[in-house]
């Protein structure tokens, strides 16, 4: 044998057989590596789905913010009927007043954001910088605004919404408050973080 | 077509000017050259090379849970064990790892007392392995503290007190190496930088100039004989040869590695009670 001889056609094919199973290697490998980064089962049962009672939650008050579902807090509201009549008394100074902005799950997609009328659940997070916003539920004249209805202030910068979350116009918050996912499991419990059907 | 490949030679002509890449490409990969005849034996130094990759990320990706504080670090391995994804295989890997890593270097120094691989000119060959071999053993030392439990307490104990055998100096020396009077949490978070940052930084500088030395006298010899004997088809290229033959026999041990962590952790997974 001398260099010339070399089988140039069985090195290529045998560099090329190499390749393809070291690179199944290294992507079999790289499985243990990517998966040790997602959460933990710690984690995962810390952002557990939350169930709240609201059984003993009266009209026009706010639950809130209870046990943070995720490190956000919730706010779970029973609306009096005389909220639900006014909810859509002013919607022209709303900025999204029929959710268009995806902001909730489809069964929250109504004029109540809610899947019970009575019942809102919110993420209580201003949709501007991320403060809580205040639950003013009294349908009185505040300083901030001559016209309430009723609804959430934020005193980081102003903004505003509705007792079912919408933002209203002319505010820094750009979008409504959101809604997470939820359902009723009884009458009284609700499950927070979770769609129906899903567990 | 031609444009690019014009314009990549003259951007690697830049680089190579100014910092010999392709020189060292050629010396070290390409046209290194080995011969043809190795055997087994001359295997386990590239093994050690993959213990030590292994090593390295196992190693990394396990200092991502780790907590290295007295309160915590046992804890930490629990979660690591139970609680992060695939946290096992990757502990597993990295402590199965480091007994590999013995295996694979002790057969490595075998080959070299087998051949006499130490003697002239590479003398400084084995040297540079002797000291990487000390700072693998210290590798492991540091490393068998972390986990925090009884098995880790009573080994570092004992080989820290050996110290305390040297007389006059012995007793503070112990107290200083520790940090405390007894093992505890000081100790555990100075062996943890130790094990973690300062030894693998010599550990890897040790490796680099132990290979350097071998591709200088492998060089020097083979070049030699192959210019004496004319025998240039007795040896082939480091990329054609080295990585087609030494490559899938480098799958074995991981196979092995493989099935030895999984028997392991058959042993580990607890008792998952629903509730």
């Amino acid at each position: 044998m001398s260099e010339s001889s070399v089988n140039s056609g069985r090195r290529n094919f045998l560099l090329g057989a190499t390749a393809v199973v070291g690179a199944g290697g290294v992507a079999g490998l790289a499985v243990p590596f990517l998966g040790s980064w997602n959460p933990s089962a710690k984690a995962l049962a810390a952002g557990a789905p939350i169930k709240v009672d609201i059984s003993r939650l009266e009209p026009g008050e706010i639950l809130g913010p209870i046990p943070a579902w995720r490190d956000k807090p919730i706010f779970v509201i029973r609306r009096s009927d005389a909220m639900l009549a006014r909810l859509n008394e002013k919607s022209e100074r709303l900025a999204d007043p029929q959710s268009d902005r995806e902001q909730q799950p489809s069964y929250a997609k109504n004029e109540t954001r809610s899947i019970r009328p009575d019942v809102a659940i919110l993420v209580g997070l201003c949709t501007h910088l991320s403060c809580s916003p205040k639950y003013r539920p009294a349908i009185t004249p505040q300083s901030f605004d001559p016209e309430w209805v009723g609804g959430f202030y934020c005193p980081c910068h102003g903004s505003k919404f509705d007792l079912a979350g919408r933002v209203y116009q002319g505010v820094p918050a750009p979008s409504n408050l959101e809604v997470p996912p939820h359902f009723y499991e009884t009458d009284d419990v609700v499950v927070i973080g979770e769609d129906e059907g899903v567990a | 077509m031609s444009a690019i490949e014009q314009s990549l030679k003259n951007v690697m002509a830049w680089i190579d000017d100014r910092l010999p890449v392709t020189e060292a490409y050629e010396k070290h990969l390409s046209k290194y050259y080995a011969p043809k005849n190795l055997n087994i034996w001359y295997y386990f130094g590239i093994f050690s090379f993959v213990v030590l990759a292994n090593q390295l990320l196992t190693g990394i990706w396990l200092t991502m849970s780790y907590v290295p504080t007295g309160d915590d670090a046992f804890a930490s391995v629990e979660y690591i064990m139970r609680d992060v994804e695939y946290g096992w295989l990757l502990r597993y890997m990295h402590s199965t790892g480091a007994s590999a890593f013995f295996v694979v270097v002790y057969l490595h120094m075998f080959r070299g007392l087998l051949y006499g691989s130490y003697q002239k000119p590479r003398e400084l060959i084995w040297i540079l392995g002797m000291l990487v071999y000390v700072a693998l053993m210290a590798e492991g030392f540091f490393g068998y503290l972390l986990p925090w439990g009884n098995m880790s307490f009573w080994g570092a104990q004992v080989i820290v007190s050996l110290a305390s055998a040297i007389p006059v100096i012995g007793d503070d020396l112990a107290i200083w190496v520790r940090g405390d009077f007894n093992m505890s949490g000081v100790t555990l978070n100075r062996f943890f930088a130790l094990h973690v940052v300062l030894v693998p930084l010599f550990l890897l500088v040790l490796v680099v100039l132990h290979v350097l030395a071998l591709h200088e006298s492998v060089q020097t010899i083979l070049m030699a004989w192959i210019l004496r004997k004319r025998q240039t088809t007795r040896a082939s290229r480091w990329m054609a040869f080295r990585s087609t033959h030494t490559l899938p026999s480098v799958s074995c041990p991981r196979l092995l590695s493989f099935c030895f962590c999984s028997v392991l952790s058959c042993s580990f997974i607890p008792t998952v009670v629903d509730t």
